[in-house]
């Protein structure tokens, strides 16, 4: 595709649009979810022991619950 | 009428300075408020300048065999305190067996009352005194917790509808953040709209023997008071149109 000359090239545009019709073709029905605000809580769960315990969840290791 | 009872999840969360709060709050709009103390500690009245050696109040009037009515205090145009009294543990034992076998005494004083006032506040104990607080059927029914993690354990397995009522929040600490992010995740619109912040003028209020809106008037607690009593109002509204 690269070597096709002039007008027959593609444009970043039109190959995103290509690669986004493949993406769909594969994976099929696809919905955006935002996961950072689970991520956050998470994390906050996890930074305490207590609080990590009553969620029945992993605390974590004291070094990273330092940060 | 509205009745509201406030009760700490556990003691030393500041139950009796919100009572003091919000209702002289409520009272400022305009509203005829009175507050009951049915902590046999008997320190509301402490936040509303009456005497500290003062025994007045409707326990000791049930001691003493004498009309609970007498025992009411009007401490400003339309707000009005009925202290709890002072009393030994064995009359407060007593006390409260009695109370258990007249539930309708409550319901039955609080029904007297409801030509007279717009809200009656219940400043209720923590402890379990069943006779005390059984009976009592409020219209809003908050629980009052300090984000900590003795408060957040004791909130577990608790099943209730009770709002929640969140005092003494430091922005600044991360176990704090990280508990208000879990509660609100958790139990949405069980919270109260505003958490009351840590102030200094909370602190010092009772200090000076007045509810915190009196004392210091532009606080954040103070300020805070102010919005959740404009809240209360809203959902006074709500349920007479429902």
């Amino acid at each position: 595709m690269a070597t096709l000359p002039g007008t027959l090239q593609m444009n970043h545009e039109q190959r995103a649009r290509d690669d986004l019709f493949l993406l769909r073709s594969k994976v099929g029905e696809w919905r955006h979810l935002d996961t950072s605000r689970e991520e956050v809580l998470m994390a906050a769960l996890r930074r305490w022991p207590l609080l990590a315990e009553l969620e029945g969840l992993e605390p974590l290791p004291d070094t990273e619950a330092e940060t | 009428m509205s009745i509201i009872r406030l009760q700490g999840i556990r003691g030393g969360v500041g139950t009796t300075s919100l009572v003091a709060a919000l209702a002289y709050e409520l009272n400022r709009l305009g509203q005829r408020v009175l507050v009951v103390d049915h902590c046999p500690e008997n320190m509301l009245r402490l936040h509303f300048e009456r005497p500290f050696a003062e025994s007045g109040g409707w326990a000791h009037a049930w001691k003493e065999q004498q009309d609970w009515r007498e025992q009411a205090w009007e401490l400003r145009s339309g707000l009005c305190l009925l202290p709890y009294g002072r009393v030994d543990a064995m009359t407060v034992g007593r006390l409260d067996h009695w109370l258990q076998d007249h539930p309708d005494e409550w319901p039955l004083r609080l029904a007297e009352l409801t030509q007279s006032f717009d809200w009656i506040l219940l400043d209720t104990p923590h402890h379990r005194l069943s006779g005390h607080c059984g009976s009592l059927r409020p219209d809003l029914d908050i629980q009052v917790l300090r984000p900590d993690a003795a408060c957040h354990a004791l909130l577990q397995g608790r099943e209730t509808v009770r709002k929640l009522m969140i005092n003494g929040y430091d922005p600044a600490s991360r176990l704090q953040q990280d508990l208000l992010l879990l509660w609100r995740h958790q139990y949405g619109d069980r919270l109260l709209p505003l958490p009351v912040y840590q102030d200094e003028g909370m602190a010092e209020s009772m200090a000076y023997k007045q509810p915190v809106g009196a004392h210091a008037v532009n606080s954040q607690a103070a300020d805070t008071l102010r919005s959740l009593a404009i809240w209360c109002l809203s959902q006074q509204g709500g349920r007479h149109e429902g």
